[in-house]
């Protein structure tokens, strides 16, 4: 009698423990970017670590650091019982990819290479996500992602009716660092935001996405504005001559991570533009 | 000495050659003075300046160590003058007297590791230097993966370019060098003598103690100009003297002059290659100058088996 | 006219050398030992290139209390195995023998050159010289710097039997020009020492076991036929040299 009760008991909990445990998707994310993309989700509740670089939105500052794109922290990874890694393409992740995949956790690479990317992004995650959710909770997700891809479509849609009105596109610097000069070219969203927003990125011609160049090389573009993403970037120590506009005063995490924050980013950068236009 | 004449000649030629190519060419076609002015010819008197630091250095540490693998770059000094940077930058200070310090910090630390029973044969300091220099390098990768995160700045340090335009700290620069290689010149013969060892040196009349000191001073002094000027540029200071003693035998009262062109010339022509041949990119200096000078240091390594 | 006194050393808790006392005249001397019996400490103690304890007296003046540039005019010193690792020329190795008199005005003494026949290898860079060769421009590096106490350690060690009689000839040569110069050679060889010096300095284990003129250890009809014998070798070696086997007999 009493070895039949302790076999139900096994049984239920055999059954019961992994339906409970699935419930709740446990998340980690390894770059700002997706954790960005996750919190606009409102899927912020699963998140169980996030990477050393993440600092948006604030609430961020309560979840346990587990490593970056340089590094992670197998302990902590388990410790967190992880289910679901989001991460960028990073040499350190593929080595450990077999052996995590092997634990039974998923690990999805998000590396967009331009806005159309940043978008897909955002549904790659919502549906990884959503799959080990509730069938309620999956709804709202997915209602979610509906609303958020409707809202973007929308400000897109209105910055390219802004973009035709641009009669002349400005000649735009993207300045990513200084000594040496780091700038964007062809195959980065860097580009197409700026394109999109409505200015010409002088090294849009470089079939490569991101490189070193001689000050003499920007200058001979003839760059009209300069749009500075350092981090507190020194105003005086910029060297350049001839162009007529430095903006420095836009974040640029929003710019630098393919996130959905990047579409205010090129709201704002138009609309400098428009402004300068009318000069 | 007729032949060392000539060398000379045709240093000078080449050096004025080189300076004019990189004035009269670049991504500006028909540029108005301006424009020379403010990026070409700053590019012209920091390869001159680092050029001749880094060689006339190499020169030094060759003769007061007796060893041809050493030079600025392989004794760990670059390395220390990238850290005494760093830090100066952290805490605020200006980079210079940082970086001198550290320079000539790491310079008496990779000495010091390679004395054993008071005698450095050459494989020793060689293996000290790299050492130090691996672990320096090891440490700059670790600040800036952990506080720094700005991947772009480390590039600045690794990888080395001739952007510079600060007239002051130019000429401040320059004015620190011309003292530093007087300094070296003056010291020619003791330099030639102290190859020789210590004992016949100090029977000779000099202190093998105080020469060293004295190069450490001057060579970590040059070092850390160079280094803040351009980040660390490797190889320089290893093939420059050694292509010209190949040449005009080892004295250093000619080395030491030969060397400091010789040095320019190799900046400026690894400068001119950095920038033209993937424009409108431009290649990391000590890239460059390490894709030249790697294979000939192998070279010079096999001959000394 | 160079006095040791009370001259002890030691190395990593190792004594070399114990309580050294010695009088060195004007001449030659040989300081003669086993390998490792403490000539070469000794005769650089003497060059002052270590820290020992003791008293080392050049005509009542100390020399441990001489700058360097001082004793550069006192005492010259060449290593057992001096080598130049950068190729100077001939004449740059041996004008570096002249930095402490002549400030290297880049004359040389065309004396020493000539007793030492390197006139022909001037401008060849050293090290295309065979070993022999070369360590006759190293003693020539160490004879031009004209000092009154020359020290030379295993200075026969890449030569050969004529090149070792051409040093000593050369020494004797600058004997006769200045009696006062006291030259002092390690060897390990009491043949050479026999042959060649006024005095030896014989060190064991960590002392001075003798020194003395060789007339004080073997008889002087014993002496004379040694040399006597030394001389017939040479001689017959030269005749090999001119004429060839049929001379020998």
């Amino acid at each position: 009698m009493r070895q039949r009760i302790y076999l139900v008991l096994l049984a239920i909990i055999l059954v019961v423990r992994p339906i409970l445990s699935s419930v709740e998707p446990r998340i980690i994310s390894l770059s700002p970017a997706s954790t960005e993309i996750l919190f606009s989700l409102g899927l912020q509740k699963y998140i169980v670590g996030v990477s050393y670089l993440d600092n948006f939105p604030p609430e961020v500052k309560k979840i346990s650091r587990v490593g970056d794109a340089y590094s992670i922290n197998l302990e902590k990874i388990f410790q967190v019982r992880a289910q679901i890694i989001f991460s960028p393409p990073t040499n350190v992740l593929r080595q450990q990819e077999n052996f995590l995949k092997k634990q039974g956790i998923e690990i999805v690479i998000i590396d967009p290479k331009n806005l159309g990317d940043i978008l897909h992004s955002l549904s790659l995650i919502s549906k990884t996500v959503s799959l080990r959710q509730k069938p309620s909770a999956r709804k709202e997700t997915e209602a979610r992602r509906q609303e958020l891809l409707r809202s973007i479509s929308a400000r897109i849609k209105k910055i390219e009716q802004q973009r035709q009105r641009i009669k002349k596109h400005p000649k735009i610097f993207v300045l990513l660092s200084d000594q040496p000069y780091f700038t964007c070219g062809k195959n980065s969203f860097l580009n197409e935001a700026v394109e999109l927003a409505g200015g010409e990125n002088i090294f849009s011609d470089v079939d490569q996405a991101y490189f070193s160049v001689s000050p003499e090389e920007i200058i001979k573009r003839k760059p009209e504005i300069i749009l500075v993403l350092v981090p507190n970037y020194p105003r005086k120590s910029s060297r350049l001559t001839g162009q007529k506009l430095v903006i420095d005063n836009i974040n640029p995490d929003i710019f630098v991570r393919p996130t959905l924050r990047i579409f205010s980013g090129i709201e704002s950068l138009q609309k400098i533009i428009i402004d300068y236009e009318k000069e | 000495m007729k032949k060392n004449s000539r060398i000379f000649f045709v240093l000078i030629i080449l050096l004025l050659f080189f300076s004019f190519l990189e004035i009269y060419t670049g991504p500006i076609k028909n540029p108005e003075w301006n424009i020379i002015l403010t990026l070409r010819l700053p590019r012209i008197v920091l390869a001159l300046i680092i050029g001749t630091n880094l060689a006339i250095s190499g020169t030094a540490l060759q003769s007061v160590f007796a060893n041809p693998l050493i030079d600025p770059y392989i004794s760990s000094a670059s390395a220390g003058a990238a850290w005494g940077i760093i830090l100066s930058r952290w805490f605020g200070f200006t980079d210079l007297p940082g970086a001198v310090v550290f320079s000539l910090l790491s310079l008496f630390f990779s000495y010091q590791i390679s004395r054993k029973n008071f005698r450095t044969t050459p494989t020793r300091l060689v293996l000290a230097g790299v050492t130090l220099n691996t672990f320096l390098n090891a440490l700059i990768v670790i600040f800036f993966l952990t506080y720094h995160r700005d991947f772009y700045q480390l590039l600045f340090f690794l990888f080395g370019n001739l952007n510079e335009t600060d007239w002051q700290l130019i000429g401040l620069s320059f004015l620190l060098s011309i003292g530093g290689f007087f300094w070296l010149y003056r010291l020619s013969k003791h330099l030639d003598i102290i190859s020789l060892g210590e004992d016949k040196s100090a029977t000779l009349g000099i202190s093998p103690e105080n020469l060293k000191l004295q190069i450490f001073v001057v060579v970590g002094l040059l070092t850390a100009i160079s280094v803040s000027l351009s980040g660390i540029i490797g190889f320089v200071g290893l093939i420059t003297p050694h292509l010209l003693r190949m040449q005009m035998g080892s004295t250093n009262r000619q080395i030491i002059p030969a060397a400091a062109l010789g040095g320019s010339i190799l900046l400026l022509v690894s400068d001119w290659l950095a920038r033209n041949v993937a424009a409108p990119q431009e290649l990391p200096l000590g890239v460059v100058t390490a894709l030249l000078g790697v294979p000939y240091f192998l070279y010079l390594l096999r001959k000394q088996q | 006219m160079i006095k040791i006194k009370d001259l002890y050393f030691s190395y990593d808790g190792k004594d070399i050398l114990q309580k050294i006392n010695l009088d060195i005249s004007s001449g030659i001397t040989a300081i003669l030992g086993k390998n490792g019996a403490g000539k070469t400490t000794l005769l650089k103690c003497l060059a002052q290139l270590l820290r020992y304890s003791g008293e080392i007296l050049y005509r009542e003046l100390n020399l441990k209390k001489l700058s360097l540039k001082k004793l550069a005019k006192i005492l010259s010193y060449l290593p057992a195995d001096i080598a130049s690792i950068y190729d100077f020329s001939v004449k740059e190795i041996i004008a570096m023998g002249m930095y402490p008199t002549a400030r290297y005005s880049g004359k040389l003494r065309q004396d020493i050159l000539l007793m030492f026949d390197l006139k022909k290898f001037l401008d060849r860079p050293i090290n295309t010289l065979s070993s022999g060769e070369r360590q006759m421009v190293f003693l020539a590096q160490t004879f031009v710097q004209d000092t009154p106490i020359i020290l030379l350690d295993e200075p026969t060690n890449h030569l050969d039997i004529w090149g070792r009689n051409k040093l000593f000839s050369i020494v004797n040569q600058l004997k006769k020009e200045k009696p006062d110069i006291s030259v002092i050679f390690t060897t390990h060889n009491i043949e050479e020492a026999l042959n060649h010096s006024d005095n030896f300095v014989f060190l064991h284990e960590q002392s001075v076991r003798f020194q003395g003129k060789p007339e004080n250890v073997f008889s002087s009809a014993w002496l004379n036929d040694f040399r006597q014998h030394n001389q017939e070798i040479q001689a017959g070696l030269e005749n090999l040299l001119k004429g060839g086997q049929d001379n020998v007999s």
